[in-house]
């Protein structure tokens, strides 16, 4: 995935469009899904997206120094998102909270027994309960396999900082599993106390 | 594989190695994993919980562009580039269009201020200054006395200048077109109503209040009187024309007069029965000074001679001596006293 970005890179910023549009083809997925999870206004999205690439375009002799363009993208996809939320462009979508929406499933081939099954329902239960920061973060450590100086820029929180909050959300992911089921409303609870 | 042998839950999901070998379980990477885990580490329990959990986040439902969003998108990108490229090619254009109407007007003002703009030379008492006119004539111009001329004189049809108290001409002869030697290009010299046209001679003028004399010492000038046009008196070498309160100039051939017209530019008066007001009224022209003769007698007293001009010391004691008469001076004003003896 990367390594097309990388081959094309050189010949994009020479001025050839259809290098361009492989990197636009092979980076939009994360774009447009982190995006999405950001902001639930797939309009909005595209607009932002459009300037994004756009510039990238016009600015491309500027941009030999970028070590990794996905990640550059998707903090210029986030400020861009945020200029358009503070402009007002979309009025009616800025939320107070910030969000970042994750949606599990539990298709995992690893379950095979009934015990196994219920754990996983409460697994999920459990990382819907995590904070949006904590969602985030997860997200962009599993999926997008950015770094945690990557994910710091990305979120503004330190990598000190970042460490500690995967590891958090992990303990509180595996006391919730052990729990019996009567107790696990107290920990929600708590969770959202300890992470807000 | 056995740095991994002390790895906690924590330490795996936190570890990308591992978060790829559950990602792609078809990479060679994965299949080293599977081996490590098969060979039953001390911590396969950690391992397995690990797995667990992130199985689960990995359950995580994807969102994932249309073929149609990403393909109307990239249509999107394409024409805002396109779009852009439009506008600043339009802004260029726009920017030339400036630049060349400022520089089209800088031009018409640079023209319009070289065709209209004047160039006033003056001098002030006692000084005699030597003009050079852009067609190479030469004007030598007395004291208290101005010229005016076209900073454009040599691109303009005629050659004008416009001269107030007394100036001597040298005028270039200029040939309009080499094919055409007969047609040069006339000159003309303005000093009130008189207008001096000429093609290449050397003539003073000389303007006293009321009284213009144009004294002509080569070639041909043809004299007109502004504000009656159909009059023209042509004159030839030596020829003086004097205008006095008529329009019509008395014209006369005297050599001698025309000789002594021009004697002013090496700062002297050659008089010829010129009288001793003449003489103060010359004075006070050239030097902006006035002499009082206290005995008004004196006034028709006749001098002939030549009087220098170079300092106004020189005239007035020159007068004195002629006079016989006592300086005072009081300010500006010099006064002539007869002496005593001689009034009895």
């Amino acid at each position: 995935m990367s390594t097309i970005i990388e081959a094309q890179w050189n010949d994009f910023i020479a001025g050839d469009r259809s290098a361009f549009e492989q990197i636009y083809r092979s980076l939009l997925p994360h774009l447009y899904e982190y995006g999405m999870r950001r902001t639930a206004d797939e309009t909005l999205v595209k607009d932002v997206i459009q300037d994004l690439f756009v510039k990238l375009w016009e600015t491309r002799e500027k941009l030999s120094g970028i070590a990794s363009p996905k990640h550059y993208l998707l903090v210029a996809l986030k400020n861009g998102l945020l200029n358009a939320q503070l402009r007002g462009d979309r009025l009616s979508l800025i939320s107070e909270k910030e969000e970042f929406a994750l949606t599990f499933n539990l298709e995992s081939q690893i379950i095979k027994t009934e015990d196994e099954r219920i754990k996983a329902a409460k697994l999920v239960q459990a990382l819907e309960q995590l904070t949006a920061k904590q969602r985030e973060v997860i997200y962009l450590r599993y999926f997008e396999e950015l770094s945690y100086e990557e994910i710091s820029t990305l979120t503004n929180i330190s990598v000190k900082s970042l460490y500690k909050l995967n590891h958090r959300a992990m303990e509180a992911l595996k006391e919730f599993l052990t729990l019996p089921k009567a107790d696990i409303i107290a920990l929600l609870s708590l969770l959202k106390f300890i992470y807000s | 594989m056995d740095q991994y042998n002390v790895y906690t839950t924590q330490d795996f999901l936190t570890d990308l190695d591992f978060v790829k070998s559950v990602k792609y379980p078809d990479h060679a990477e994965a299949r080293r994993w599977a081996a490590w885990r098969a060979a039953q580490p001390p911590n396969a329990a950690a391992y397995d919980e690990a797995l667990f959990y992130l199985s689960g986040i990995l359950g995580l439902e994807r969102l994932v562009p249309t073929q149609l969003y990403a393909d109307q998108l990239y249509m999107d990108i394409e024409e805002g580039i396109e779009k852009n490229k439009r506008n600043k090619k339009r802004k260029v254009r726009r920017l030339l269009v400036y630049r060349i109407t400022a520089a089209a007007v800088l031009l018409c003002a640079g023209l319009f201020w070289y065709f209209t703009s004047l160039i006033t030379v003056a001098t002030g008492n006692g000084e005699i200054q030597m003009v050079q006119l852009p067609d190479s004539s030469v004007v030598q111009l007395n004291a208290n006395s101005s010229i005016v001329y076209r900073r454009a004189l040599m691109w303009l049809d005629k050659r004008e200048v416009h001269v107030t108290g007394e100036a001597l001409f040298d005028v270039k002869h200029l040939a309009m077109h080499t094919s055409l030697p007969s047609s040069a290009k006339t000159f003309i010299a303005y000093s009130g109503n008189i207008a001096v046209e000429v093609l290449g001679t050397k003539f003073n003028i000389k303007n006293r209040g009321q009284k213009t004399i144009v004294s002509l010492l080569e070639g041909k000038i043809a004299l007109r009187n502004v504000s009656h046009p159909g009059e023209v008196k042509i004159l030839e070498a030596g020829d003086v024309a004097t205008y006095a309160e008529h329009s019509v100039p008395e014209i006369e051939k005297n050599a001698a007069a025309v000789a002594q017209a021009s004697a002013w530019v090496e700062k002297n008066l050659v008089a010829t029965n010129l009288s001793v007001g003449e003489l103060i009224d010359e004075f006070r022209y050239i030097y902006g000074r006035e002499i009082v003769i206290t005995d008004t007698t004196l006034l028709k007293t006749r001098i002939d001679g030549r009087i220098s001009l170079h300092t106004a010391e020189n005239v007035i004691y020159s007068l004195a001596n002629i006079l016989q008469a006592n300086i005072r001076i009081d300010q500006d004003t010099v006064y002539l006293d007869p002496k005593k003896g001689i009034a009895k």
